[in-house]
C-alpha cells in the first residue's frame, strides 16, 4: 500500500498549490485588464470634456462678439462653418463615450461584436462593416458580425475562415494606413492613398489587438458614405474606437475564460473528494478483499487444532481442501493488488510477438473447462480453425482472458453457459465472453472496470470476489490500444466485448532510432505514424524515407510489411527508383502498372507486387523536399487509384510536420505526449476496413466532390476529413456506442460530443482550418436542426454536407447492433425523403448518380457479411428509422 | 428442557458459512443459512431465529441495510444481531452499531469466542426475560 499512499501525499498538496495559482493569475489579469479599460475610458471622458469647454468657450465668444457691432463678414463661409465640425466632433466624441460604456458594460463575445459593427457603422461612416474573430478551436479567423451583407454573403463569408498566415499576406506592410490596412488599392501607396476617391474593391482592414499584441480579430469596413478614402484623422478616430473594442473583447474573453476555470475549480476539487473517498474505498475494498480467505483460513486451521483427533478423514480432507484454496485465493489477491500497483506506476514496453488470437483463447478456456463443469456450466468457444493472427503480449492476454473467464463462470449459476467467441471486426480482433449470470446492473456498466475505485462506499457487492480482475483486464487492453466493454444481454446475463487491433508490425531502422524522450519508447511515434498511413489507405505495405545525414541517399526509417535487411540496407541515391524520383523533383508519382514502367523493378523495396501499382508522395517543408513516404499493395487488390493519393497528399503536410517534430522532440515531450494520444485515437481499433461499405462510400463522396467542381485541395482536404471525421467516437463510452436499446438524452448527448472530442484530438496534429471545419459540423442539418453549432443551408460547409450524406449511407447500409442493415434502396429513399431537412438538396443528386454506378458494387459488398459495426452508432435515429427491418 | 436457541447465519461466502453452521449445530442450536440480505429477510419470518450473524459486504442487500429492516420490525425486535464483517475500518463499524447490531466481530476471528460471546448473549438475555417476569 505504502507507493499508492506516497503517491497521495504529493499528489494533493501540489492538486492545491497548482489550483491557488491559477485562480491568482486568473484573478491578477482580471483586475489588471479592467484598469486598463478604466483608463481608455477616462481618456475618452477627458477628451471630451476637454473639446466641450473648447465649444462653450467658441459660443461664449460667438454670444459676445454678437452682443458687440455687427460684423459684416461674420456670416461668410469660413466663420458660418468653423463651429460646426466641432459640433460634430463632439457628437461624435459624445456617440464614443456611450459606445465605450456600452462595450465596457458588455460581457457576451457575440453581443460586443454587433456593438462593434453598429458603432463602426456608425462612427466609421462605413456602410458595410464586417468583424472576424480569431476561432482558437479553428486556428483562424471567423466573420462574428455583419452590417450591410447581403444573407447568403454572410453565409459565404461565414463558411471561409481566415488563417492567420492569409491575413498576414493580405494586411502587408506595403498597405499599411495609420495603424489600419488600404487593401486592394495600388500597392505601395500606403498613407498617399489618404483621402482620395473611394474606388471599387478597396477594403479598410483594422486589426484589433489584444494588450499581449496579439491579434484578436479585424473590421474590415467597404463603401464609406461620403464616397472617400477616410482621412488620417477619420481613420484615428475609428482605431481608437477599435482599441476600445479590442480591450472589451479581452475583457469579455477574460471573464469567459474565469467563468471556465471556475467550473473547472468546482469540478476539479470534486474530483479531488471523490479521489480521497475513492482512496478511503480502496483501502477498505483491498483489507475486505485480503480478510475473507484469511477469515476461512483461520478458522478452519482452528478447527482442526482443536478437535484434530476427533476428526474423520473426509472431514480431514475438506478442511484442509477450503484452507487451501482460500489460500490461493489470498495469494491471487496479493498479486493483484500488486499488479494494479504496478498498472499505476505504468506498464514496461509490451512483449509483443505474433500470436495465434483463436488458438490463445481455446487453450484458455481449456484450462477453465474443469471448473465449469464442477459448477454446472457449458463453457463453449467458437472460433474459426483458420489462425487469427495479430501481434500481441502473450502473457498479458492470457491473464486477460483468465480474469473474464474466471468472472463469468463466478457470476453463472449451475445450469448456466458461458460461450466464447473469436472473430473478426472490421481490422480488429474481437472476442466476446457471455454468460448467462445474473449480469451487471444497467448503471454500474462503465464502472466495473474500476470497481475496486467504486465511489459510492456501499457495502452491497456486485458478487463476492469481485476484486480488481476487470481493472486489470481493462488496463491490458488499453496498453494493446484495444477496447474493452460490458453489456447485459437478453434474457439474462452480461457480455463482455474485447477489441484488439490487428497490424502488421512496423520495422524500424535501428541505427536511426531515437532514444527515448518525453517518457515514449523509442520510435513509438514512427510507428504510429506508419499505423496511420496503413490503416488510413487500407495497405499491405508503406515505407516512411528520409535523406541520410549527408542528404545523399534515402534511407528507410520505418515500414510496414518490407524484410529486415531491407529496412536496415536500403539506400536510394536522389534520382534513383521511384521513391529517389520523387524525392529529386517533389512530385507525387502514381504507378498504376510498375512493370510497365521503365527500369521500375531495380526499386530496392522490390516486395513481391500483390498488385502491380505504387504510391509515392513527397513530403514537404516549405518548398524543401524532407522525405518521402510510399505505400503499395493494397488489402482489397486493387490497384492505387487518385482517391488514395488524394488521401495520402492530404497526409502528407501532417507526416512532414509530426516528423520535423520528432526529431527535435527532447523539447516537446508533453507536446508529443499528446501527439502520441492523437495518433493514437486516429488508429483506434474498430475501423472498417478500407476495401468495406465505409470505403466504398468514401469512393463515392470523393467521386460527388469531383463532379460538384472542388478542386484538388479541396478534394484532398476532403479525402483526409473522410477517413478522420469520426475520431472522436474514440472518447465516447463504448458501451453507448455498442447499446442495443435506445439512448437516454445525457446519454445520447455524451455521443454527440464525439464531435467536439475530434477537434480535440485533432488539435496537436494541427491539421488545416478547413479539415477543422468538415469535421467540426459532419452532424449539422440543412434546416438547422443538426449539431453542434445548428448552422443551416450554405453556412455549412460544403464538405460537411457531404460527409453528413456520406456518413448517413453508410450507416444506414451497415448492420448496427439494434438493427439489420437497410436495403439499398430503402437508404436512397430516405436520404430522398430527407432532402432539404437533413441532407443538401444541392448536392443530393450527383451524390445519387454516384451511388446509382456502384449499385452492382454494394449490392455485392452487402451480402458479403460482416463489417466492423461495433463501435459506430450513426446519431440520426430518430423515431421510426430502428424499426425498419428488425 | 426449554427449545433450543436458533440461529440464522447469513453470509455470501461458502466456506465460512458452512463452517458457522457445523460449528453451532455441533454446539446444539438449530441454524439456518442466508446467502445475502435479501435471502435473510425471507427467512427471518419463517425461522425466527433468536440471533443472526451477519456479514456486511454482500450481494444484493447488504448487512447494515438487512439489520436496519430486522429491527424496524417489532416481531423481531427482540433478536440478537452480531455483525461478523471483514470490513472492520471505523466507518463500517460504526454504520452497523447505529444501525442497532448488539455485537461487532471482525473477521478473522476465534471460532472458540464467537461460541462463548453468542452463549453468553443469549444467557445474559433469558435472565433479563426471567426477572422480567
Amino acid at each position: 500500500m505504502n507507493p499508492v499512499r506516497t503517491v497521495w501525499r504529493l499528489v494533493v498538496p501540489l492538486a492545491m498549490l497548482a489550483v491557488a495559482a491559477v485562480l491568482l493569475g486568473v484573478v491578477l489579469r482580471a483586475a489588471w485588464l479592467g484598469y486598463a479599460g478604466g483608463l481608455v475610458l477616462l481618456a475618452t471622458g477627458w477628451a471630451h470634456r476637454r473639446l466641450l469647454r473648447a465649444l462653450e468657450a467658441d459660443q461664449a465668444a460667438r454670444e459676445v462678439a454678437e452682443d458687440g457691432t455687427p460684423e459684416p463678414d461674420r456670416s461668410g463661409p469660413a466663420n458660418a462653418i468653423a463651429p460646426d465640425p466641432l459640433r460634430a466632433r463632439v457628437r461624435t466624441l459624445e456617440r464614443m463615450l456611450a459606445v465605450g460604456n456600452r462595450l465596457s458594460a458588455t460581457r457576451g463575445r457575440g453581443e460586443l461584436a454587433e456593438e462593434v459593427v453598429a458603432a463602426a457603422t456608425d462612427i466609421g461612416g462605413f456602410r458595410r462593416v464586417r468583424l472576424s474573430l480569431w476561432d482558437d478551436a479553428l486556428g483562424a479567423f471567423v466573420p462574428r458580425a455583419f452590417a450591410g451583407h447581403e444573407a447568403p454573403e454572410v453565409a459565404r463569408l461565414t463558411a471561409v475562415p481566415l488563417s492567420a498566415e492569409a491575413f498576414a499576406a493580405m494586411a502587408s506592410p506595403e498597405c499599411r494606413y495609420s495603424d489600419c490596412f488600404l487593401v486592394g488599392g495600388e500597392p505601395g501607396r500606403g498613407d498617399g492613398a489618404a483621402a482620395g476617391p473611394w474606388r471599387d474593391g478597396l477594403r479598410l482592414l483594422a486589426p484589433l489587438v489584444a494588450t499581449s499584441g496579439e491579434r484578436l480579430g479585424f473590421l474590415c469596413l467597404e463603401d464609406p458614405v461620403d464616397g472617400r478614402v477616410p482621412t488620417p484623422e477619420a481613420i484615428r478616430l475609428l482605431e481608437f474606437l477599435v482599441r476600445q473594442a479590442a480591450t472589451a473583447l479581452e475583457a469579455a474573453g477574460v471573464y469567459e475564460r474565469l467563468a471556465e476555470r471556475n467550473a473547472e475549480l468546482s469540478l476539479a476539487s470534486r474530483r479531488l473528494d471523490s479521489l480521497a473517498k475513492m482512496k478511503r474505498n480502496f483501502v477498505a475494498n483491498v483489507s475486505h478483499e485480503l480478510r475473507t480467505p484469511l477469515t476461512s483460513i483461520s478458522a478452519y486451521s482452528e478447527l482442526l487444532q482443536a478437535n484434530l483427533g476427533n476428526l474423520s478423514g473426509d472431514a480431514l480432507t475438506e478442511f484442509l481442501g477450503v484452507i487451501h484454496s482460500e489460500s490461493q485465493r489470498l495469494s491471487g489477491v496479493i498479486s493483484d493488488i500488486l499488479e494494479i500497483n504496478s498498472m499505476e506506476q505504468g506498464r514496461p514496453a509490451l512483449n509483443t510477438a505474433e500470436l495465434d488470437l483463436s488458438q490463445l483463447v481455446r487453450r484458455q478456456a481449456e484450462g477453465w473447462a474443469a471448473r465449469a463443469e464442477a459448477q454446472g456450466l457449458r463453457l463453449s468457444v467458437e472460433c474459426d480453425d483458420a489462425p487469427l493472427l495479430l501481434s500481441a503480449d502473450h502473457v498479458l492476454l492470457r491473464q486477460l482472458f483468465d480474469h473474464l473467464l474466471d468472472n463469468a463462470i463466478k457470476f453463472t449459476p449451475a445450469g448456466g453457459a458461458v460461450r466464447v467467441t473469436v472473430g473478426e471486426s472490421g481490422t480488429a480482433a474481437r472476442v466476446t465472453v457471455e454468460d448467462t449470470g445474473i449480469g451487471v446492473p444497467e448503471d454500474k456498466l462503465g464502472e466495473i472496470f474500476q470497481s475496486f475505485f467504486q465511489v459510492d462506499g456501499s457495502a452491497t457487492r456486485l458478487h463476492s470476489g469481485q476484486g480488481v480482475g476487470l481493472t486489470i483486464c481493462h488496463d491490458i487492453v488499453q496498453h494493446h490500444d484495444g477496447r474493452i466493454w460490458a453489456e447485459n444481454v437478453e434474457p439474462a446475463g452480461a457480455r463482455f466485448t474485447v477489441l484488439l487491433p490487428r497490424r502488421a508490425p512496423v520495422v524500424l531502422n535501428r541505427e536511426l532510432v531515437n532514444s527515448g524522450a518525453g517518457g515514449l519508447e523509442p520510435g513509438e511515434i514512427l510507428q504510429r505514424l506508419l499505423h496511420w498511413v496503413v490503416e488510413s489507405l487500407g495497405v499491405q505495405s508503406a515505407a516512411l524515407m528520409l535523406p541520410d545525414e549527408a542528404d545523399q541517399a534515402l534511407v528507410i526509417r520505418a515500414a510496414v510489411g518490407l524484410p529486415g535487411p531491407v529496412v536496415q540496407g536500403a539506400r536510394l541515391p536522389r534520382g534513383a527508383g521511384f521513391a529517389g524520383q520523387v524525392w529529386a523533383n517533389g512530385r507525387t508519382l502514381l504507378v498504376t502498372d510498375v512493370t510497365a514502367a521503365a527500369g521500375a523493378l531495380r526499386e530496392v523495396n522490390e516486395p513481391r507486387y500483390t498488385t502491380p501499382s505504387l504510391l509515392c508522395v513527397p513530403l514537404r517543408e516549405g518548398e524543401r523536399c524532407i522525405g518521402v513516404v510510399t505505400v503499395n499493395n493494397k488489402v482489397d487488390g486493387t490497384p492505387l487509384d487518385d482517391d488514395d493519393r488524394l488521401l495520402l497528399e492530404g497526409m502528407a503536410p501532417r507526416l512532414a510536420g509530426l516528423l520535423a517534430r520528432y526529431e527535435a522532440w527532447h523539447d516537446e515531450g508533453l507536446a508529443l505526449q499528446q501527439v502520441r494520444l492523437a495518433l493514437r485515437a486516429m488508429t483506434a481499433v474498430g475501423q472498417p476496413r478500407r476495401e468495406s461499405l465505409h470505403g466504398l462510400c468514401r469512393e463515392i463522396c470523393l467521386a460527388t466532390a469531383r463532379a460538384s467542381g472542388f478542386d484538388r485541395q479541396e478534394l484532398a482536404t476532403l479525402a483526409f476529413a473522410l477517413v478522420n471525421y469520426d475520431v472522436g467516437l474514440s472518447r465516447v463510452p463504448p458501451q453507448l456506442l455498442a447499446r442495443a436499446g435506445r439512448l437516454e438524452p445525457g446519454e445520447e448527448r455524451l455521443v454527440q460530443a464525439h464531435v467536439a472530442a475530434g477537434l480535440e484530438i485533432l488539435a496537436p496534429l494541427a491539421v488545416d482550418p478547413q479539415v477543422r471545419r468538415l469535421v467540426g459540423h459532419h452532424h449539422e442539418n440543412f434546416d438547422g436542426s443538426g449539431y453542434p453549432a445548428g448552422l443551416a443551408g450554405e453556412a455549412i460547409p460544403v464538405g460537411a454536407r457531404l460527409l453528413r450524406l456520406t456518413d448517413t449511407l453508410a450507416a444506414l447500409l451497415s448492420r448496427r447492433p439494434w438493427r439489420g442493415a437497410w436495403t439499398l434502396d430503402q437508404a436512397l429513399a430516405e436520404l430522398a425523403e430527407q432532402a432539404g431537412r437533413c441532407y443538401c438538396p444541392r448536392l443530393l443528386p450527383t451524390f445519387l448518380a454516384e451511388v446509382e454506378a456502384r449499385r452492382e458494387r454494394i449490392l455485392a459488398l452487402q451480402s458479403g457479411g460482416c463489417e466492423g459495426w461495433d463501435l459506430r452508432r450513426p446519431l440520426l435515429d430518430r423515431e421510426g428509422m430502428i424499426s425498419v427491418r428488425d | 428442557m426449554p427449545p433450543r436457541s436458533r440461529i440464522l447465519i447469513v453470509d455470501d461466502e461458502k466456506p465460512i458459512a458452512t463452517l458457522l453452521a457445523q460449528t453451532f449445530v455441533a454446539e446444539g442450536y438449530e441454524v439456518a443459512n442466508a446467502h445475502d440480505g435479501i435471502d435473510c429477510m425471507n427467512k427471518m419470518a419463517s425461522f425466527q431465529p433468536d440471533v443472526v450473524i451477519m456479514d456486511i459486504m454482500m450481494p444484493r442487500l447488504d448487512g447494515v441495510d438487512a439489520t436496519r429492516l430486522i429491527r424496524r420490525n417489532r416481531m423481531q425486535a427482540g433478536t440478537l444481531i452480531v455483525a461478523l464483517s471483514a470490513r472492520a475500518d471505523e466507518e463500517t463499524r460504526g454504520r452497523m452499531k447505529e444501525a442497532g447490531a448488539d455485537l461487532f466481530m471482525r473477521k478473522p476471528f476465534v471460532i472458540a469466542k464467537l461460541v462463548d460471546r453468542v452463549g453468553r448473549m443469549l444467557a445474559a438475555r433469558s435472565g433479563q426475560v426471567q426477572e422480567g417476569r
